[in-house]
């Protein structure tokens, strides 16, 4: 072939004469191309590219502490990680705890939410401190509904379910938790704070989790945070710069969010974001067949009987999601047609079969939130200020009509609890 | 495959690596068979297709080479181009002729009817047709003879960076270097790195994010008062400029690691003072494809000023009508072509003033032509961005209403300032990769920081955007 010029980018015009100016260049012999990529790898370009990351880690970290309060839920969904460390420690039988003795505060969607944690004597572990005092009349298991995630503890319904009916309610809710290590926190812990009642939340999430709490129980690992976080982050390189990298988590924190596929709300009342899973779909056609609804009943199984052991009576309180409350207006953004209550509806017969009273909270939470009451949180799936009175509400009421409340407090009238602080409270 | 895809992102290292290591001959039959892979992943049927022009193009072209007789050899140029255009023609723009030809005829009040067919436009065929073209035509001019070896003509034609969306490159400057790869300099590889940032900055971090936002306005222009319509404009020049000159620099710098320069596609073109200066500066490589193999052939400048001015605008409804089987592109092409002609008519060379010395007032003077400019570029986009003249002409109407002027807001000034972050260092210094200026302490940062960005847009995006420019 003719040995042509090289001709550099040429100066375009839509008239004649204007023609590329053609340069030689010098012919190239024929040496593979590794032996420039080789020599252009120089011990400074790489010193180079360390010293970017440090700049880069620096300079992400100094920009996250002083974002103005506007910003907050990006400090949130990058720092989070730091606070649940913070916050929980491995635990071989129940996989994860809260610490004891833990004081935090943070942004959460614009509000300050104050954290403390106490043992109640039991040990070498935590509650969520909602201001109320053993002995307890109820002891609340379940996830970060049930710890009253995003929200002070004035603000809790269980410590409004304990001003709205006298009862002294004790939460075990750890955030993330499955029905089985709801099980297992009863059965070494919340049989000792000596409930009448027991409470249990289960939303369609527990499906999910129950699955990944039997996982953990397979692995032989002691520590389900580092267990999971290594299961994610397929390794522990990548689980320990999800640790220590700021830049790490900005990554996870994207991931987690275009994994959620978020649609945002808004109207003269309104202002939600929804998030679709792909775990929630799925539990929504198909959950009853799932092996996590099999876990689940187990674990539900399981608290039965430690509460009849116990003398106590276990509820189930049916949770439903932002979603499934909203679903009015969410199901708009979803293609498929899904029957957001089935979830519910099978657990309700299971627990019905089993004879376990059952407290479901969608009617009363839809009946609020066709009224353009915002019940939940804009972005979080948790509920709001407004949701947790409701919920409060719900719960008191259900737990009147089942002739719960009578029994409880004329078991542990307030006086007798005073008494009893003196004798018969939980000892380590 | 898209660039912005986290399939492209592991396909690149692959082949940069397997093509690093054998020697030329080996690499170049590898970079082949990747760039088939490349266009296969978009849609294996299509490669028959692109294998066609190829084997056409290569062997008409010896063909005209092989022989002396002028009737022979423009017989077969003829062939070739027919075989090019009906290919383009039938993928492009057969329902687009049927269409209306048939509104023609019922116009006419005569019935008649044609077959719609449900006709896939193959992506990118519009570019690589135009190159092939370019090979036929320069061979049959004797400006270039013809590649003697057809895998090396398959990669000219096929070569991955540059095939779905361009630079249209001129067979005078790709297939030399095809052959004889420069060596890769370290100053080479940073300007690479740069480019491929810099492009990957442009469509991920800028066009992508107002992708939706533009979608939303154009699609219902009806509903949107003027504040919003104007906003919807100013977004959509911002979006497609970063998105296709974007994909140019993401090519430059791929194509940059194999050795190979493409052509600059792009030129800051928003910051040109007249619209003959804008068609200088933007999509570089079809302004001057158009100005070799249709302007200059029509007469071009050779046959008094009103010649001239009907060739200019002649060939810019060609240029509207390359990039759509579309009314709203034909007339946004002529009114273009109006525009060049009025100025060509009037005398403006940008070419003569770019050289000038200026004093502060003449700076002036050049700043507001180009305000002006931009904002003629990008009011004509509206009828590119429409999907009919209907709606078009509904967005222009209600821009005319000047309601609530003060919805436009600061979007489009944010978007606009990021860009000419990138656009106004490299027109002063007069060179892309002008942020290798800057002193590494506070460039690598930048560029890792960007890097980063760019992973986290491309593998955690809701979805991927494809190129508004694949769609020609």
């Amino acid at each position: 072939m003719q040995e042509l010029p090289r001709v550099e980018a040429p100066a375009p015009a839509l008239q004649e004469g204007r023609r590329p100016v053609a340069r030689a260049a010098a012919p190239a012999p024929d040496v593979p191309l590794w032996r420039d990529y080789v020599a252009y790898l120089t011990a400074r370009r790489l010193l180079t590219v360390v010293y970017a990351i440090v700049v880069i880690e620096l300079g992400a970290w100094i920009v996250l502490s002083v974002l103005p309060a506007g910003l907050g839920d990006l400090q949130n969904a990058v720092m989070g990680q730091t606070r649940s460390s913070q916050l929980m420690q491995g635990d071989a039988f129940l996989g994860y705890h809260l610490r004891s003795g833990v004081e935090m505060a943070y942004k959460s969607e614009g509000r300050q939410v104050r954290v403390h944690t106490t043992s109640y004597g039991l040990g070498d572990i935590g509650f969520r401190d909602i201001g109320m005092n053993p002995p307890f009349d109820v002891v609340a298991l379940g996830d970060s509904f049930t710890y009253c995630d995003d929200i002070s503890p004035e603000g809790c319904w269980l410590r409004l379910l304990g001003e709205k009916t006298g009862l002294s309610v004790a939460d075990l809710g750890v955030p993330g938790y499955s029905t089985l290590g709801e099980a297992r926190m009863l059965e070494r812990y919340g049989v000792r704070l000596h409930p009448r009642i027991v409470l249990v939340t289960v939303l369609a999430n527990d499906f999910r989790d129950n699955e990944q709490f039997d996982q953990w129980l397979r692995s032989g690992s002691d520590d389900f945070p580092k267990w999971l976080g290594q299961t994610r982050r397929k390794g522990a390189v990548g689980d320990t710069l999800a640790r220590h990298s700021i830049v790490m988590r900005i990554f996870l924190a994207a991931r987690r969010a275009n994994s959620r596929q978020m649609v945002k709300y808004k109207d003269d009342t309104l202002d939600l974001a929804f998030s679709f899973d792909a775990w929630w779909i799925r539990v929504t056609q198909r959950g009853e067949q799932s092996l996590g609804f099999r876990l689940l009943q187990q674990g539900l199984l399981a608290m039965q009987a430690q509460t009849e052991q116990v003398g106590a009576q276990l509820v189930v309180l049916l949770l439903p999601s932002k979603e499934e409350v909203y679903w009015h207006i969410a199901r708009q953004y979803v293609n498929q047609a899904l029957d957001v209550d089935h979830p519910r509806t099978v657990v309700r017969e299971f627990c019905e079969a089993k004879g376990i009273r059952v407290c479901d909270l969608t009617g009363r939470l839809r009946t609020e939130a066709l009224a353009g009451q915002q019940l939940y949180l804009r972005v979080s799936g948790h509920w709001s200020e407004a949701g947790h009175s409701v919920a409060a509400d719900g719960v008191a009421a259900c737990l009147r009509e089942q002739g719960l409340l009578t029994a409880a407090t004329a078991y542990r009238t307030r006086a007798d609890q005073h008494e009893d602080r003196n004798d018969s409270g939980p000892r380590d | 495959m898209l660039f912005n895809s986290p399939r492209f992102l592991l396909f690149l290292p692959i082949v940069l690596i397997a093509a690093a290591l054998p020697p030329l001959r080996l690499r170049n039959r590898f970079l082949l068979v990747a760039s088939y892979y490349f266009y296969g992943c978009w849609d294996w049927r299509f490669l028959g297709l692109l294998f066609l022009t190829t084997v056409v193009d290569y062997n008409v072209a010896k063909a005209i080479a092989a022989t002396d007789d002028e009737t022979r050899r423009r017989r077969l140029l003829v062939f070739v181009i027919t075989v090019n255009l009906t290919v383009l023609g039938f993928f492009k723009y057969y329902n687009f002729f049927v269409d209306s030809g048939l509104s023609v005829l019922h116009a006419l009040g005569l019935q008649a009817g044609a077959p719609a067919l449900k006709i896939i436009l193959p992506v990118g065929i519009s570019f690589y047709t135009f190159q092939s073209m370019a090979y036929s035509i320069d061979v049959y001019r004797r400006q270039f003879r013809p590649v003697q070896n057809f895998l090396d003509y398959a990669l000219f034609v096929a070569y991955f960076p540059q095939l779905v969306a361009g630079p249209i490159s001129r067979p005078a400057h790709l297939a030399p270097q095809l052959l004889a790869p420069a060596r890769l300099t370290p100053e080479r590889i940073n300007t690479a790195i740069t480019l491929v940032l810099i492009g990957f900055a442009k469509k991920v971090l800028i066009a992508d994010l107002v992708a939706s936002e533009v979608a939303r306005i154009f699609d219902d222009p009806a509903h949107m008062s003027s504040g919003i319509l104007l906003r919807g404009v100013y977004l959509f020049a911002f979006q497609v400029y970063g998105d296709f000159s974007g994909y140019s620099d993401i090519a430059r710098g791929v194509s940059e690691l194999f050795g190979v320069r493409l052509m600059v596609n792009f030129n800051q073109p928003y910051l040109s003072t007249s619209i003959t200066e804008f068609w200088r500066r933007w999509h570089m490589s079809l302004s001057n494809w158009l100005r070799d193999y249709v302007y200059i052939p029509l007469g071009s400048n050779r046959h008094g000023k009103l010649r001239m001015c009907g060739n200019l605008f002649l060939t810019m409804l060609i240029c509207g009508l390359w990039h759509g089987a579309n009314w709203t592109f034909v007339v946004w092409g002529g009114l273009n072509g109006a525009f060049l002609a009025i100025e060509a008519a009037l005398g403006v060379d940008p070419a003569r003033a770019a050289n000038k010395r200026r004093n502060a007032a003449q700076w002036a003077v050049r700043l507001i032509a180009m305000v002006v400019t931009f904002h003629l570029v990008t009011f004509l986009n509206i009828l590119f961005r429409s999907p009919d003249l209907a709606t078009a002409l509904q967005y222009i109407e209600g821009l005319m209403q000047l309601t609530h002027l003060s919805a436009v807001g600061f979007l489009p000034f944010l978007v606009g300032a990021a860009l000419l972050l990138i656009d106004v260092p490299q027109y002063v210094w007069r060179d892309h990769a002008v942020f290798l200026r800057v002193s590494w302490w506070i460039r690598s940062p930048v560029y890792l920081g960007l890097f980063l960005g760019i992973l986290t847009r491309i593998f955690y995006a809701a979805q991927e955007m494809p190129f508004i420019y694949f769609q020609f």
